[in-house]
């Protein structure tokens, strides 16, 4: 069985996704759904939004280098890292110049695809998420199976029972004694951090601003306290005006957790210099790694460049039939979901994430609940066509005949009425009352979990021919 | 609704319907006729490509996608001549001459795949594109071509049983197919149970539930679970305008209850079409029995 069925198969028999990720996503939907509702003007900033995504990245290079400019003005320390290693490194390097022992990490899926938590520990660092949902997962030994919601696929039980194994803790299984229970570990790492590590939602190059948003506090906490704070963004992050900011800020709360706002917007710019104003507050060093890691190689594809106009909201998944069946973690990539399928074969190529792009029903609720439009079915169609074309992975050789076969069957009236009808007797010996409940491979799948039905005993075609004709004859009486 | 003259209308009943649900087909012809048109069914269609598109292999969905046009284009020969008589207007009421009817769809998924994909099939600019373009304007779906001519079904003189209706996915947000269904069938007497989360998918989603059906037997599950309520609410039947919906959902029904259709603890799962066409024969005359108390399968 192909890996990505397989991981599905484990979703669906994990307990604690299943009690999880099908009510916690509907219960999202449902806020998205009616704080969008409230917003009268929802579709015209999703309009305005698309247009300022296309614009910006139709002219990335040039919004880019003005955003640097502007970032170094203010005193931001800008890298360039054209790949993954690149970056790691490029964060290394401020980690190892400041000494730092201890770094606490805002929540940031670009820092997941660098791995850098792992990255700085195995560099001997003390690193700990402070996001509430990140930390879990720390805990827990995996990475975040959601875009917004890390711990999506854990409930209050598990988390209690993870606190207790992993931290030593007695806490009552309340959501607010767990919540306070993270806080009182992470509020001592606060004070004594050296370097805080996180994501920006937005890199405006006006102004050389980064907009970082969040609900907990934690950003706040891990920019303000620690000496240095190194921000990690893809290069998609950037916008290209102040005023464009708060078009996208109404829109990500709404579609991320139902809130108009998140509770806490932060615009992060270079360090503030006790010689102007006479004293220091927050941190001393500013750093920007700006991440390509395959983005512009996804900017290059002109029909898969548009999942690059994503403002990582999570709405795609939270409404994602397939994902609230089998949660993030089956998708076995940093991005799951529907985004996750239109962007992970860009960043990771290989077999793996080539076969994310089957893994929906093309529903397109995707598409319709996102903010800017992604048009999700048709990257994923373009991708599953590209799959097929590289022959990406093990199986589509087989496929490829059984299109063929299916094709030549259709090619033709008289070719799909004898198709029909050998299937029809292929089948009779399985059929129970029109349909079969076990049938051999391809359809093997198919009758796991549903029966299928036999082929009729006339087409349509030769039904409607015996309709006309007899009603000829009716009339000629 | 304007009745002077017969209008013709082509019926492309997609390859599912015709081999394994015909009854559904033969519906959507009757109720379409019952609106006063010609309804003419090209012996030589079979299937419009989709499959191919999804799985990924385009040539072959090009190859089916350019069957499928030759066959309403009808043409041999020149065709800028065509182009210049015909009128094409983008809800296809057009003249009569056998080029340009309206090609009349009873899935929304089928529907879309001829009106939205069969131009992004070939590069921009070339002939078979603006091919395309042409027919995608003539494709309509069933239940929107019915209610934009005007049509009102008979209402059934006596007590329907009600119905659940499923909006199948590529209808509702490809072709933004939507209340059509629902007014046809309130138009006609059936009481409508509201099913509920109804705009989340059945899991079919064509080649998907072959390649993948974990998933999708898991989102299956997940709708069962929804009809079972609106079954609870009083809907004995459950109503789509798409037959892959319909044959994944009464599929993981039988398998799941155990039980056959119509029988308790299992639905019945029927076409728009078909429950239409049923009030549309009882009032000719030409219903089998029950057909007003109880919706029938229909013959063959």
């Amino acid at each position: 069985m192909d890996p990505l069925r397989r991981r599905a198969a484990q979703g669906l028999k994990d307990l604690v996704v299943q009690r999880a990720v099908p009510v916690s996503t509907r219960r999202a939907v449902d806020k998205q759904q009616a704080a969008w509702e409230a917003f009268g003007v929802a579709q015209a900033y999703r309009g305005h939004a698309q247009a300022l995504r296309r614009h910006t990245l139709s002219r990335l290079d040039h919004y880019l280098v003005a955003f640097e400019k502007r970032a170094r003005e203010g005193g931001v320390q800008v890298h360039w890292a054209a790949t993954r290693e690149d970056a790691r490194e490029a964060v290394d390097g401020v980690i190892k110049r400041v000494g730092a022992r201890l770094v606490v990490k805002g929540k940031s899926m670009v820092s997941e695809e660098l791995g850098l938590l792992e990255h700085l520990q195995g560099q001997g660092v003390e690193a700990w998420e402070t996001d509430l949902g990140q930390f879990i997962v720390q805990l827990s030994g995996r990475g975040p199976s959601h875009l917004t919601a890390p711990a999506i696929h854990e409930d209050a039980k598990s988390v209690q029972a993870l606190f207790r194994r992993e931290l030593g803790l007695e806490v009552d299984g309340d959501p607010h004694a767990l919540a306070a229970a993270a806080r009182d570990v992470l509020r001592e790492r606060f004070l004594r951090a050296d370097v805080g590590v996180m994501g920006a939602n937005f890199l405006v190059a006006e102004s050389g601003r980064m907009v970082v948003v969040e609900n907990e506090g934690n950003i706040a906490l891990s920019s303000l306290m620690p000496r240095v704070l190194v921000v990690v963004a893809g290069i998609e992050k950037v916008v290209p005006r102040e005023r464009d900011v708060p078009v996208f800020l109404e829109l990500l709360a709404r579609s991320a957790t139902g809130q108009k706002l998140t509770t806490y917007t932060h615009w992060i710019q270079g360090p503030i210099v006790e010689e102007e104003v006479g004293y220091q507050e927050g941190p001393e060093e500013v750093h920007l790694v700006l991440v390509d890691a395959g983005r512009s190689r996804m900017l290059a594809d002109e029909v898969g460049r548009y999942a690059l106009d994503c403002i990582r909201c999570g709405a795609c998944l939270n409404v994602c039939p397939v994902y609230q069946g089998i949660g993030g973690h089956a998708y076995g990539a940093v991005y799951p979901g529907p985004i996750g399928a239109v962007t992970w074969p860009w960043l990771e190529p290989g077999p793996d994430s080539a076969r994310l792009p089957m893994a929906s029903s093309l529903c397109g609720a995707c598409e319709e609940v996102c903010p800017v439009g992604v048009p999700i079915p048709k990257l994923l169609l373009h991708l599953r066509a590209k799959a097929v074309d590289e022959r990406a992975y093990s199986g589509l050789g087989l496929e490829r005949l059984f299109v063929k076969g299916f094709a030549w069957s259709v090619g033709g009236p008289g070719r799909m009425e004898a198709a029909r009808r050998v299937f029809r007797v292929l089948m009779s010996p399985l059929v129970r009352r029109g349909s079969a409940n076990r049938l051999p491979p391809p359809l093997a799948g198919w009758t796991k979990h549903r029966r299928f039905p036999q082929p009729a005993n006339r087409s349509f075609r030769s039904l409607w021919k015996k309709k006309k004709r007899q009603e000829r004859e009716g009339s000629d009486r | 609704m304007e009745g002077s003259g017969s209008k013709r209308v082509h019926l492309f009943a997609t390859c599912l319907a015709d081999a394994f649900f015909p009854e559904s087909a033969l519906a959507a012809g009757e109720v379409l006729e019952d609106a006063g048109f010609q309804v003419g069914v090209d012996p030589r269609q079979t299937c419009c490509g989709q499959p191919a598109m999804n799985l990924g292999h385009r040539e072959e969905a090009r190859v089916l996608a350019l069957r499928t046009m030759a066959l309403y284009e009808g043409d041999m020969g020149d065709e800028g001549e065509q182009g210049k008589d015909r009128e094409d207007r983008e809800d296809g009421e057009v003249v009569e001459g056998g080029q340009g009817l309206p090609v009349i769809v009873p899935s929304g998924s089928c529907a879309a795949m001829m009106k939205i994909h069969y131009p992004e099939l070939f590069p921009e600019g070339s002939r078979e594109r603006e091919r395309a373009e042409r027919f995608a304007l003539r494709v309509q779906e069933w239940s929107r071509f019915l209610v934009r001519a005007g049509y009102r079904p008979p209402r059934a003189p006596g007590m329907l049983s009600a119905v659940t209706l499923h909006p199948s996915c590529h209808g509702l947000r490809e072709l933004g197919v939507r209340e059509e269904p629902r007014r046809l069938l309130e138009q006609a007497g059936y009481p409508i149970v509201e099913l509920p989360r109804a705009t989340e998918c059945c899991g079919f989603g064509g080649a998907f539930s072959v390649r993948m059906p974990e998933m999708s037997g898991a989102v299956l599950r997940a709708k069962l679970a929804n009809i079972g309520k609106a079954q609870r609410g009083g809907a004995g039947t459950v109503a789509s305008l798409d037959a892959g919906c319909l044959m994944h959902m009464r599929g993981g029904h039988e398998a799941q209850a155990g039980c056959s259709e119509g029988e308790k603890g299992c639905p019945r799962y029927r076409h728009v079409s078909q429950l239409l066409a049923s009030v549309v024969r009882a009032r000719s005359g030409t219903g089998g029995k029950g057909a007003v108390r109880h919706e029938t399968q229909g013959e063959g």
